[in-house]
């Protein structure tokens, strides 16, 4: 009797949890407010067409921020949003009482996991985020198509990072909070509307292009 | 009881010195006068598992996209891992790469990878061959997946890393430990260090002018220094390489390139990171005679060496010193049976 309560407040506390906003956000990828999706044609303000291929970057050192200012760790290790996966379009509160406030991260891989080999996990260079002929994570990947792109395949690539010196990618993301909030978006439409896929289709390297790129990256983010 | 006060502190000392070097273990050990290593054995502790794990892996083509070549076949260890007689790095297909494949010599002593110093964690090196497409041409996932379904590496990662999955980075750290295990210290010039030997008249001229030309980059022990310089070398025109700027951008970094150890130099060659010239007399001659100015030009090599005939001839005997037969035929580098 006593052993059937039991499951039954566990199951009846199992249910409640995933039922909760407070367990986590989703995390939406967008173009002009749109869920994004395959192969559909979007149109920037630079009058570019395109398509995307895959879309992946890094969140790392997850923090909620209080309104008096006190901040509560919810997640350091650097988490891998990948597009392709939907199992990883969720920011876990990972139990943090989350209300009002702020939730502040780092858009990309913090310097120590750039310098100190191989990590596992969401940063396993099986991942494709890794580059290989100079050491560091891609923070973020970008790839589609467009006719703009003056490359083989009118293909885009942006594979943006780099952690050393003037080369650092990495910015930090903070956005208002409350107890409602249920998604975090990433609409990449201001990104693509501040470029040209004509004279920029490809970065592919550490750099000053990279870091202004990250830069603009980091202002598609909202809490809606 | 004086003497054995002495042995306790004696006892004491040799307590101490393997608690401030605790990377030195049994299968490792930092010879006499030698810095500190710059590889962390902290986050990857040498075991003999690990190393016999690592040792499979160097010489097993499995690690290639169609399993034709391995590590070993641009590393050959009787030519200080080097590839012999290829100028640039020979990959999968017969496709050539752009640069020379170095030696494999005290590589826990390296601060930083390849010859425009890439790679900053030898854990992370094994990567860049294994996916280029003019070398092994892999797919790292695919060889990982290759890895998990051989019974023989099942059983060799589970003694090397109990109870965890393989993955890639426990394949890199295998292949770091038996890398870091790759210690050339005992060649005449160590011998005669240690004072097991004594240098012939020529060789002992030729380290003078060793010292006084050659040792300011090639620092001694290690004969290298984690230091990028523009040795005079006229750019190759199809190569076009610009060497370090690669990585940093810096035009000041425009044509430079690490300097290598120079330990077992006389099988490493053909020399220079377009391995453009095939014997010691050139490489020497270079340096006498055929420095071409540049702005980023190494300051030592500004003032010409003018060596004598004979001093080359020296200079050249002492580089012969810095050969380790018994690092080169080491059988606990060599293919596993």
């Amino acid at each position: 009797m006593n052993l059937s309560w039991l499951l039954i407040l566990c199951l009846f506390s199992q249910f409640n949890w995933g039922q909760s906003a407070q367990d986590g956000l989703s995390i939406q990828l967008l173009f002009e407010n749109q869920p994004l999706e395959k192969e559909k044609q979007y149109i920037t303000q630079s009058g570019d067409t395109l398509t995307f291929d895959k879309v992946k970057f890094y969140i790392s050192n997850v923090e909620y921020i209080d309104t008096k200012g006190n901040s509560t760790t919810i997640h350091e290790y650097p988490q891998l949003i990948d597009w392709d996966k939907p199992e990883s379009l969720k920011l876990d509160f990972n139990s943090v009482a989350v209300k009002e406030g702020w939730l502040q991260f780092t858009l990309g891989v913090p310097l120590e996991y750039n310098t100190n080999g191989a990590f596992d996990g969401d940063l396993d260079p099986v991942l494709g985020m890794y580059w290989a002929w100079q050491s560091g994570y891609i923070f973020i990947k970008m790839e589609g198509h467009s006719p703009s792109a003056p490359t083989l395949k009118h293909k885009f690539q942006f594979h943006l990072g780099g952690y050393a010196g003037a080369m650092n990618a990495l910015t930090q993301v903070k956005l208002p909070i409350h107890e409602q909030s249920k998604s975090l978006t990433v609409d990449l439409a201001p990104f693509f509307n501040a470029i040209q896929l004509q004279t920029t289709p490809t970065i592919m390297v550490p750099g000053s292009q990279a870091v202004t790129l990250s830069q603009t990256f980091n202002s598609c983010f909202r809490i809606p | 009881m004086k003497s054995l006060l002495l042995l306790l502190f004696s006892f004491l000392l040799i307590g101490l010195s393997a608690f401030r070097y605790s990377e030195e273990n049994e299968y490792f050990t930092i010879p006499k006068g030698w810095p500190k290593p710059h590889y962390n054995f902290k986050g990857n502790p040498l075991t003999q598992a690990g190393i016999q794990l690592g040792r499979q892996l160097f010489y097993d083509p499995i690690l290639s996209r169609d399993s034709s070549i391995s590590c070993a076949s641009c590393h050959l260890q009787a030519t200080g891992f080097a590839h012999v007689d290829h100028e640039l790095s020979h990959g999968i297909d017969n496709r050539i790469g752009t640069r020379n494949a170095m030696a494999l010599i005290n590589l826990a002593w390296n601060e930083s990878f390849m010859w425009d110093g890439g790679i900053n964690h030898l854990d992370v090196q094994s990567l860049a061959p294994i996916t280029h497409p003019a070398e092994m041409d892999a797919d790292l996932e695919v060889i990982v997946k290759r890895l998990q379904q051989s019974e023989k590496y099942s059983n060799l990662f589970q003694k090397a890393f109990p109870g965890k999955p393989i993955t890639s980075p426990l394949l890199f750290k295998a292949l770091s430990q038996f890398m870091v295990t790759l210690v050339s210290a005992n060649s005449k010039y160590d011998q005669q260090k240690r004072g097991e030997y004594q240098f012939t008249a020529s060789e002992s001229k030729g380290y003078q002018l060793f010292q006084q030309h050659c040792g300011s980059c090639h620092r001694e022990p290690l004969f290298s220094s984690s230091t990028y310089e523009n040795n005079g070398l006229s750019v190759d025109p199809d190569l076009k390489d610009i060497g370090r700027m690669k990585i940093t951008q810096d035009p000041k970094d425009s044509l430079r390139f690490r300097v290598p150890t120079l330990r077992n130099i006389q099988f490493t060659f053909p020399y220079m990171h377009d391995g453009r010239f095939q014997n010691l007399n050139q490489v020497i001659r270079h340096y006498n005679s055929g420095i071409v100015p540049h702005k980023t030009l190494s300051k030592p090599l500004e003032k010409p060496m003018r060596l004598s005939d004979n001093d080359r001839v020296d200079l050249e005997s002492f580089l012969r010193t810095l050969s380790d037969p018994s690092f080169l035929y080491n059988t606990n580098y060599s293919y596993p049976k």
